[in-house]
């Protein structure tokens, strides 16, 4: 669905990709990780065509984003992280956007308004910010588009509505859609992504199904001294120490997300060594 | 490789101009009545303290096309207002429409639907205060200035035909499409303040003009002789009347089709092609 090859790109001088690679297939929900600043909603935008690479080259579904045409603008949304809606109803709202999406289901929008629980208004700007949100989230959702990004998609969303968020996501995924999140928010979506990228400094540092951060690696609370001389990442607090292990022993554990992005952060080459 | 279906879809692009005008038609209506209302405060102010006729030709004249190029610029900044910023900017290029579609919409309603609606709201306003203007004339008739001439009743302005104040007849309305074809591009060029950007690049083009047409081309003129926007006149051309050059009236007529028509067709292509290169 995606590949990215070689990947530069700056803001002036200011260099945010300087070589970065990634391929995505049909059927992820895959996590976007990064620090503030590294590039997460510019490597969305640039896959979505509204920045285009300085060098390197892009192609998603099989066209070049940067040339915006109608199909791509159909199958590629990107829901960026703040928006504006105009000040109609969101009957009309429908009536004007839908059409341009030829896979659009009402039904299908009418079912995830309805969970989320969208109030009615007689204008959209009328909503709160989250509503608003999930009003996007729905309409993306109902054009059928084989593939999604998200930009901070729980930012401003209530903790019932990141749980209404999850499901909804979770039950909107086939084999023939991709959705890229990008987040700080890790342990929102914990439960939902199968597969986990972090950019730093420009360059994919870590790359790997969610199943396989399972397989490879153990997460765990220890007090044991020796576990956590043995460990590739320890977190002491007054619960007993948060480590992440080699899983030699195939154990069972569930990955602590927000662990795992500090572990690579603070040594990439320690924990990538484990997946190779 | 685009084919003509991403190019150009009439369906795409109507879809495009049913959106526009369902999320901006109350602004719009706002925005003639506004107009409507200048309009009539002005024509008002004019009856009140204006000694000779009222609202001659060229009072009409000049409030038309002071409206026209003002609100017109101003209206042509505003329409891809949307790229200024990373939210506005990702929903109008993410909408599954082609560059081409987009920018016809901007023009379909800035350009030929301003122009029809601005001049409909003119008449609307000019019509009446014209015969209020011609009915104080006739209840209390005037004389021109230290003359037993009296003031006729005024004529009504004819937009397209402003012969009285211009070697050209619709030099200046052509010229309204140039400028605010301008004002498009340096909406999508410009990232920030663009109506007041725009006014400084069309200042300088005035000014380029303006140069060209009083410094550069006087260099070219036999001694004796001035050029006056086009026009070769002889330093004593009020005793000998006949001593001046025109450009012939096919040149002339030429010079308002580039105006018109070449200048801004021109300025949208390259818009056209700043909006495809645009990131937001």
């Amino acid at each position: 669905m995606i590949t990215i090859s070689n990947l530069h790109f700056s803001y002036g001088q200011r260099p945010v990709f300087s070589g970065l690679n990634l391929r995505l297939a049909a059927g992820t929900i895959c996590g976007l990780l990064g620090r503030n600043g590294t590039g997460k909603s510019t490597l969305l935008r640039n896959i979505g065509g509204f920045l285009f690479p300085q060098k390197g080259q892009i192609t998603t579904l099989g066209f070049q984003p940067g040339r915006r045409q109608p199909a791509f603008l159909e199958q590629v949304i990107l829901l960026p992280e703040t928006f504006q809606l105009p000040p109609v109803s969101m009957r009309q709202w429908l009536k004007n956007n839908a059409p341009f999406y030829a896979r659009f289901d009402l039904d299908a929008f009418h079912r995830y308004a309805k969970d989320f629980e969208i109030p009615s208004t007689p204008r959209l700007t009328e909503l709160s910010y989250g509503q608003q949100k999930k009003a996007m989230i729905s309409f993306a959702l109902a054009t059928n588009a084989p593939l999604l990004l998200m930009d901070e998609p729980t930012n401003g969303l209530d903790i019932v509505g990141k749980s209404q968020f999850r499901k909804i996501i979770a039950g909107a995924i086939d084999e023939s859609r991709a959705i890229l999140i990008s987040t700080h928010q890790v342990k929102d979506l914990e439960q939902l992504i199968d597969r986990i990228l972090i950019i730093d400094e420009g360059k994919l540092v870590f790359d790997q199904p969610l199943a396989s951060v399972a397989d490879k690696l153990l997460f765990k609370l220890s007090f044991d001294p020796t576990e956590e001389e043995q460990s590739l990442y320890c977190e002491t607090s007054f619960k007993g120490s948060a480590l992440i292990l080699p899983n030699t022993e195939q154990k069972e554990s569930r990955p602590d997300l927000e662990m795992l992005y500090k572990a690579i952060t603070t040594d990439p080459v320690t924990i990538n060594a484990q997946f190779k | 490789m685009n084919t003509l279906s991403d190019t150009f879809s009439f369906h795409r692009w109507w879809l495009l101009v049913t959106k526009h005008w369902s999320e901006n038609y109350r602004r719009y209506l706002l925005f003639l009545l506004a107009i409507a209302g200048l309009l009539l405060a002005w024509f008002s102010f004019i009856l009140m303290v204006s000694q000779l006729n009222l609202l001659n030709s060229f009072m009409q004249f000049a409030a038309y096309f002071a409206g026209l190029y003002l609100v017109g610029c101003f209206y042509a900044s505003w329409l891809f207002a949307d790229l200024n910023s990373p939210q506005g900017g990702i929903g109008f290029l993410a909408l599954p429409a082609s560059h081409l579609e987009k920018l016809l919409c901007a023009l379909f309603f800035g350009v030929l639907l301003f122009f029809i609606g601005y001049t409909l709201v003119f008449y609307l306003v000019d019509i009446p205060m014209l015969s209020l203007s011609n009915s104080i004339l006739i209840k209390y008739p005037r004389n021109y200035q230290d003359t037993s001439i009296q003031i006729p009743p005024d004529q009504l302005f004819n937009v397209f035909d402003n012969h009285a104040f211009l070697p050209e007849p619709g030099t200046f309305l052509a010229g309204f499409f140039s400028t605010q074809a301008l004002f498009f591009l340096g909406s999508v060029y410009f990232t920030r303040w663009t109506f007041i950007k725009s006014v400084i690049a069309a200042l300088l083009c005035l000014l380029i003009f303006v140069f060209i047409d009083a410094k550069l081309l006087n260099l070219f003129l036999p001694s004796g002789w001035h050029d006056v926007f086009f026009l070769w006149v002889h330093n004593d051309a009020y005793q000998h009347p006949s001593q001046y050059i025109r450009l012939p009236h096919t040149t002339g007529k030429l010079l308002n089709i580039f105006i018109a028509v070449c200048a801004p067709l021109f300025l949208w292509i390259i818009t056209w092609q700043r909006l495809k290169e645009k990131e937001v």
